[in-house]
C-alpha cells in the first residue's frame, strides 16, 4: 500500500556582488553557511541533519554535510542569465563522522535525491527578475529546461529593499511539442525581485515533478522556497572594485 | 496629488519592470533555499 513521504532540504547561502561590468554583467560569490535535511514516512520513521547542530551523520547524508563551508562564484548576465557559474556538482563527500546506525536509517537516507545543484538555485535566485513589459515568456531550469508565462505583479518591500513582484505559471505546450511537459507537472509561483541588489529576495513556487528526482514514487509534488535572511552592503568588496577599475 | 520627480520616477521604476541588472556592487544577501519534495510511495520503500 502507498504511504506519503516528504523530503526538504535547506540552504543559507551567502552571496555577494563583487563587480559589475559596464554591460551589467554581476560577479558574485558564494559561501555555504549551513544545511539541513529531514524526511518523513508515514508508514513511521524520520531522518534529520542539520549541520548547524550534528556532528556526525548516516552515510547517505554525507553528501549533504559536504556542502557546508563550499565557496563558488558566478556571472549573471543583465538579465538575470546565469552566464557561467565555478561549480560544475556539489561536492560528494567530506571528513564528518559517520554514525553508523540502523539499516532503517540507512535506507531513508540513501533514499534522499541528491542536493538541489547550485545552478538551479541560482536560477531561480536571479533569472525569475522583471522582464521587458508586463508579461514576457523564459525558459527557466527546473532540473529540466521549462518555458515560463511571466507577469508583473505590482511591488513590495523586502528586507528594507523594494522590490517587483512577479507571477508565473508553465506556458500551455505546443501539441507538437517535442519533450511535452504534463499538465501534473506544470509550475506556479511568486517572486519578489529586488532590482537594487539584482535578485529574488522571496520566491515560492509549487509544482510537479518529472525528472529524475522523483526517486520517491510516480507521483510527487515540488516546492521551492527562497526567502531573504539577511540584506547588506560589504563596503570593503566595494572600494577594492573601485580600486580595481582605477 | 503632485509628486516630486524622484518620487514619480521610482513609482514608475516599479510598476514598469525594467531588466534587471541595476546590482550593486558589494551588495550582500543571505538567502534560505529550501525545497520540499513530497510524493506517494508505492515503488520504493524503505524499512
Amino acid at each position: 500500500m502507498p504511504d506519503l513521504s516528504s523530503q526538504s532540504e535547506t540552504i543559507d547561502l551567502k552571496g555577494t556582488c563583487t563587480s559589475v561590468a559596464a554591460d551589467g554583467t554581476a560577479s558574485w560569490t558564494f559561501t555555504v553557511e549551513g544545511v539541513s535535511v529531514e524526511t518523513t514516512v508515514d508508514s513511521g520513521g524520520k531522518l534529520k541533519f542539520d549541520s548547524k547542530k550534528d556532528k556526525e551523520c548516516v552515510k547517505g547524508l554525507v553528501r549533504y554535510a559536504a556542502i557546508k563551508g563550499v565557496t563558488f562564484t558566478a556571472t549573471v548576465g543583465a538579465d538575470g542569465g546565469i552566464k557561467s557559474c565555478s561549480l560544475e556538482a556539489w561536492p560528494k563527500t567530506c571528513d564528518i563522522k559517520i554514525d553508523k546506525s540502523t539499516t532503517v536509517k540507512n535506507s531513508a537516507a540513501n533514499l534522499f535525491h541528491d542536493p538541489t545543484s547550485a545552478r538551479e538555485w541560482l536560477e531561480l535566485i536571479f533569472h525569475t527578475g522583471p522582464g521587458k513589459g508586463k508579461e514576457w515568456k523564459r525558459t527557466l531550469y527546473f532540473g529540466n529546461q521549462e518555458e515560463v508565462d511571466m507577469k508583473s505583479d505590482g511591488a513590495e518591500t523586502v528586507s528594507g529593499d523594494k522590490c517587483a513582484r512577479i507571477k508565473l505559471d508553465t506556458a500551455d505546450q505546443p501539441r507538437d511539442a517535442a519533450n511535452k511537459i504534463p499538465r501534473e507537472a506544470f509550475k506556479s509561483g511568486k517572486v519578489s525581485y529586488s532590482t537594487a541588489a539584482g535578485c529574488a529576495l522571496k520566491v515560492d513556487i509549487k509544482g510537479g515533478i518529472v525528472a529524475d528526482k522523483s526517486v520517491l514514487g510516480v507521483s510527487s509534488q515540488a516546492r521551492w522556497e527562497i526567502e531573504c535572511l539577511k540584506r547588506g552592503f560589504d563596503a570593503e568588496v566595494a572600494k577594492a572594485a573601485e580600486r580595481a577599475q582605477k | 496629488m503632485r509628486l516630486s520627480l524622484p518620487a514619480y520616477a521610482m513609482a514608475a521604476a516599479l510598476v514598469s519592470p525594467v531588466f534587471a541588472g541595476d546590482t550593486q556592487v558589494g551588495a550582500t544577501v543571505t538567502w534560505g533555499l529550501s525545497s520540499e519534495l513530497t510524493g506517494q510511495t508505492g515503488t520504493k520503500r524503505y524499512g
